[in-house]
């Protein structure tokens, strides 16, 4: 394996993706369901042959037993995880695969909820603690973080900026991008707060689409059309102990997962040549380079602003453009785009001799998780 | 103890957003901020203070927990200030200030600043101390406010 690191058993094999942004008319399943066709088609496979589904849901739509049933399918395992980001379903389905449960493993997700307006960030709080005081959305926590990154290591709205600015860069040369219109730092600095010091521009948009992804083992992808991606590491944590705890929303429970990814994939942050980070806020890349130690806690500031990140720099973050300007796909797209990469198939994004990518998320303050892949030369 | 704002405050439309205060989980808690006392659980055997109000202690899982009145000072962690309200009973409010505040006696809390005070009045690390304002019939919320000195406007 490329660099050393573990031997893997399991592969990324197909990909798809949907149209992204306004699909009205159209139910989530059913969109799960177009993208589940195009990774099928990506993989070679025919659908006889995917003996494995997980599925995400959002608000109760998008469950493993409609998807299924659309898809007529009798899958011998088949299950739902209800929070996104991908890293999740992906660790999902590796274990599935190693523990022979299935043999491969179709990953769907489906949304309308920006066509059926769904409300982000209104969930109230059990007791309504939080809520009372008007604490909604997660750019109220993502700001409370950034204010404080501000305070106590002086990072500037200007180095900030760069990662909304450098999504955008990417995105424009992104076909599938919604938000693909130039952003200078004039545009940025004059535009208005969301959650101040958190702007509009440096919170995800809301999006209908839907990706699936094909997993399989190494013995089987061995005998399909596209380059395997190997699952090289993963590492999860689930940190519900919240505001009671010092320091929470720094997200220091991230440097476990980081530490573990490494290990279990036997590489270090310098063996990672393209990196991927879910942008529910640009808070979350801010705080993942830190963590997962591109540079030094307190650092990522100027990180940024000397452009390490850019498509150009010594690590590439979010080619895609993320959800800050490509789509909101709960994560999903970063693992597409990172496959895509470690294909050598990113076209103008192309991060040049890309074998080893890393994705990284949180879902919401609660949950985070990791994974390394990589190709074989 | 410093001065309850005025009970008639605020000049909104009345909030729609209102706890079940006979949870009896919380109600000690809402019961506590109707009287400007700042209530929290203690547990009977770590006496771990604990908040949010839970049936059981997080520390060591023992059920129940004695109530107990804090000092309602503490200082700022950190502040946000909100552009845009996401539910309806702050869409009027904007731009309105949310806090983490670090008690004196440890925990954080999420809160807000009383009616009057602005972002300028408060930094990361400086004194706050609670205030209570009432949002409702038998409804009042536990507010910080800058431990010294004046609000930038009193309150209307």
């Amino acid at each position: 394996m490329t660099r050393s690191g573990r031997p893997s058993d399991v592969a990324i094999v197909g990909i798809g993706s949907t149209e992204q942004g306004e699909l009205p008319g159209r139910f989530s399943e059913e969109i799960a369901a177009e993208a589940f066709d195009l990774a099928i088609g990506d993989a070679g496979l025919a659908k006889s042959e995917v003996d494995g589904l997980v599925t995400c849901s959002r608000n109760g739509t998008g469950l493993d037993t409609a998807v299924g049933q659309l898809l007529g399918l009798n899958p011998r395992y088949s299950a739902t995880l209800d929070y996104g980001t991908c890293n999740f379903s992906i660790h999902l389905a590796a274990m599935v695969i190693s523990a022979g449960l299935a043999s491969t493993v179709a990953l769907t997700y489906g949304t309308n909820v920006r066509s059926s307006r769904f409300r982000f960030g209104l969930v109230p709080d059990r007791y309504l603690l939080q809520s009372t005081h008007g604490f909604h959305h997660m750019a109220g926590p993502a700001a409370l973080a950034l204010k404080r990154h501000q305070y106590l290591y002086g990072t500037t709205e200007e180095q900030f900026a760069h990662i909304a600015l450098n999504q955008r860069a990417n995105a424009a040369k992104n076909p599938q991008a919604i938000f693909r219109q130039p952003l200078s730092m004039d545009d940025y600095l004059s535009s208005p707060y969301l959650v101040e010091p958190l702007r509009r521009l440096d919170v995800t948009m809301s999006s209908d689409g839907g990706v699936a992804i094909v997993m399989t083992s190494r013995e089987r992808a061995a005998q399909l059309a596209q380059r395997p991606v190997y699952l090289l590491g993963m590492a999860e944590t689930t940190a519900l102990r919240q505001f009671d705890i010092t320091d929470h929303l720094m997200r220091p429970w991230l440097k476990d997962v980081a530490d573990r990814v490494y290990s279990h994939a036997g590489l270090a942050p310098n063996d990672i040549d393209v990196l991927f980070i879910q942008d529910p806020t640009a808070v979350w890349v801010l705080q993942m380079l830190e963590w997962f130690g591109f540079c030094p806690v307190g650092e990522a500031g100027p990180f940024l602003a000397e452009g390490h990140t850019r498509l150009d720099g010594s690590i590439p973050v979010n080619t895609n453009g993320g959800q800050l300007s490509e789509s909101y796909m709960w994560g999903w797209l970063h693992v597409v785009e990172l496959v895509r990469q470690l294909r050598g198939a990113a076209g103008q994004r192309q991060v040049s001799g890309a074998e080893v990518g890393m994705y990284c998320s949180t879902m919401a303050f609660q949950k985070g998780a990791a994974s390394i892949f990589g190709v074989e030369p | 103890m410093t001065k309850a704002l005025s009970a008639t405050n605020p000049p909104h439309k009345p909030p729609t957003l209102l706890p079940d205060i006979s949870d009896p989980v919380a109600a000690p808690f809402w019961a506590g901020t109707q009287q400007s006392r700042l209530m929290m659980q203690q547990c009977k055997k770590c006496r771990a203070i604990r908040w949010p109000p839970a049936p059981i202690c997080p520390e060591c899982l023992t059920p129940g927990g004695e109530w107990g009145e804090l000092s309602g000072r503490g200082t700022v962690w950190s502040y946000a200030v909100y552009h845009r309200g996401f539910h309806a009973d702050f869409v009027g409010r904007v731009p309105y200030v949310v806090l983490l505040v670090a008690l004196a006696e440890g925990p954080h809390m999420i809160s807000s600043l009383p009616e009057g005070a602005s972002a300028s009045d408060i930094a990361i690390g400086a004194p706050v101390t609670a205030r209570y304002t009432q949002i409702a019939p038998g409804v009042s919320l536990v507010q910080f406010g800058p431990s010294s000195g004046e609000l930038s406007k009193p309150p209307a």
